[in-house]
């Protein structure tokens, strides 16, 4: 096939893609969903990574020294914590920084707060316990709750495991959606492509008797398929980009900042490409193995 | 040249329709290849194309191998051949022009080339003034003749018809012969695949005569004797009027 025949091949997958109207929209509409599904897992699941990270101490487990522990309790609870396997940092807040840092944390309770002194100062001396591996929290909880003089050992670990057993759950969900709303993807394309073969057998027939390389005769069949797929990757996107903004809005924001990330920024180019990319790739599957199963070439 | 070198072929479901055929067709050569239904005509012509695949022998089409071909060779095989059918095979949504310039732009030939070469082949084919009609606004014998036209768009060094006055009426069949002359005398090869017994003698060319796969004749004009047996009227017809043809077209009959 020469270059200067693309040209034309191009515009006979044009036709193609306008000739068969309701199966091409049929086609569309179930790559729509095929990408808009798994999009918004995507969109859930990277928020919920957003969220995580958006929590303060999440990497910080803290350890709080019983009330009334003398500065050489303090430092052999130290040592001890100093000896932990997995600890990469600690830090200590002593009850008067603690009750300093409660005062600036809550000024609604400022005047109660301001009641206390040194001597009845509640806020325990704290260990602020730094990890850098989710796998060894565990036994760091468990080493530090060993220590004799901690009164307790608090961690956000439960949030954690919770959000990511969510995001396991919408990976799973989106992956098979995808994979099952491709599947019919690939067979509606099939179907579209199907019907424009069998409406141009003859002139299939004749190209080939005029000597038309099997390149010239599949082409247009591809270029309908690409086209379906770019055509329904921008529609996507563009339904993806309007379900999100309505999901931002309804959502709000927390002290000024937007709670969900903006889709311009944080997704557009990574989603688009995706998009065109499922879009492009089923598109050419199916019309190839179409073209392979009706035209014998 | 083609030629056939103990061409046997045989269908899948054990139908043998060709048997050891020898024959050989020079460049520039006029022939007609006749016989009744089922004799292997059409098996012949399929095998020219590479739309069969012969059982056993030697083909060799304008130096193609057609028996040890790969598949993605046919294309360019074809390309050295224009082939008319019956029932023309004309693309009912393009016009004339567009039907010659797409056989042209299958082959991937520059825009500059199509639009000086295609007026050229519809004057040939005494079509110029239809250049923006579509098949279906033409008679039997135009849309024969833009079939001829578009077989020759790709300067092909034979031309195969296959019973190409089947569907015109017999003055019509006269004008599409005398194009197919006018075509050989530009040095095409033409291979004339009919059952017009009429026409056959008319033009007094080489006639392969095929009978049950096997050629049975093949010499200048037809085996009246050979014929006799399953076209006596036309054969008779034939004789009666034979003299009196060649007299009044002494410039096209041989």
């Amino acid at each position: 096939m020469k270059i200067r025949s693309i040209p034309h091949l191009i515009s006979q997958g044009f036709i193609s893609f306008f000739r068969n109207g309701a199966m091409t929209t049929a086609s569309i509409a179930v790559l729509i969903f095929c990408m808009i599904l798994p999009g918004t897992f995507f969109l859930l699941i990277d928020n919920i990574d957003r969220f995580l990270e958006g929590i303060d101490d999440l990497y910080v487990i803290n350890a709080y020294v019983m009330n009334g522990a003398g500065e050489e309790d303090i430092r052999g609870i130290e040592e001890q914590i100093s000896k932990i396997e997995h600890v990469s940092a600690y830090t200590q807040v002593t009850s008067d920084e603690g009750l300093e840092a409660l005062k600036e944390r809550a000024p609604s309770i400022k005047e109660i707060l301001n009641r206390y002194d040194s001597e009845t100062n509640p806020v325990p001396h704290t260990f602020k316990v730094e990890f850098s591996d989710f796998d060894e929290v565990h036994s760091i909880i468990r080493d530090l709750n060993a220590i004799t003089g901690i009164d307790e050992v608090k961690s956000q670990i439960s949030v954690y495991e919770g959000a990511n057993r969510l995001k396991s759950l919408f990976r799973v969900i989106g992956i098979w959606i995808m994979v099952i709303l491709f599947v019919v993807a690939i067979l509606v394309i099939m179907n579209t492509v199907k019907l424009t073969v069998y409406s141009r057998r003859q002139e299939i027939a004749i190209m080939r008797y005029i000597g038309a390389t099997s390149a010239f005769v599949i082409a247009p069949f591809i270029v309908e398929g690409v086209i379906i797929g770019i055509v329904s990757a921008v529609i996507a996107l563009g339904i993806q980009f309007c379900l999100y903004e309505i999901t931002v809005d309804m959502v709000g924001t927390y002290g000024g900042t937007a709670i969900l990330g903006s889709f311009v920024n944080d997704y557009l180019v990574i989603i688009a490409l995706a998009f065109l990319a499922i879009g492009i790739f089923s598109g050419v599957v199916a019309s190839s193995i179409c073209v392979k199963k009706h035209l014998n070439v | 040249m083609i030629e056939f070198q103990d061409v046997s072929m045989a269908y899948p479901n054990g139908t043998e329709a060709l048997d050891r055929v020898s024959l050989r067709i020079e460049d520039g050569e006029f022939v007609f290849i006749v016989g009744r239904s089922g004799a292997g005509k059409t098996t012949l012509t399929k095998l020219l194309l590479r739309e069969e695949r012969i059982t056993s022998g030697r083909l060799t089409v304008n130096n193609f191998r057609l028996d040890r071909m790969p598949a993605r060779k046919i294309p360019y095989l074809r390309r050295t051949m224009g082939v008319v059918f019956q029932d023309f095979r004309l693309f009912k949504n393009k016009t004339v022009y567009e039907n010659v310039a797409f056989a042209m732009r299958v082959v991937g030939e520059k825009v500059s080339v199509i639009r000086k070469r295609v007026p050229y082949f519809l004057n040939l084919a005494e079509l110029t003034d239809k250049a923006d009609r579509f098949p279906d606004e033409l008679s039997g014998g135009e849309q024969q003749r833009v079939a001829f036209a578009r077989a020759l768009a790709n300067n092909p060094q034979i031309i195969i018809a296959d019973e190409p006055t089947g569907n015109v009426d017999p003055e019509m069949s006269r004008d599409i012969l005398n194009l197919l002359v006018r075509i050989n005398k530009l040095g095409k090869t033409v291979i004339v695949v009919t059952h017009d017994w009429d026409l056959v003698n008319y033009y007094k060319k080489r006639v392969i005569t095929l009978e049950n796969g096997k050629i049975v004749s093949d010499r200048v004009g037809i085996n009246v004797e050979h014929v006799e047996q399953y076209e006596a009227p036309y054969v008779q017809h034939s004789r009666d009027t034979d003299s009196e043809k060649t007299e009044n077209n002494g410039g096209v009959a041989e």
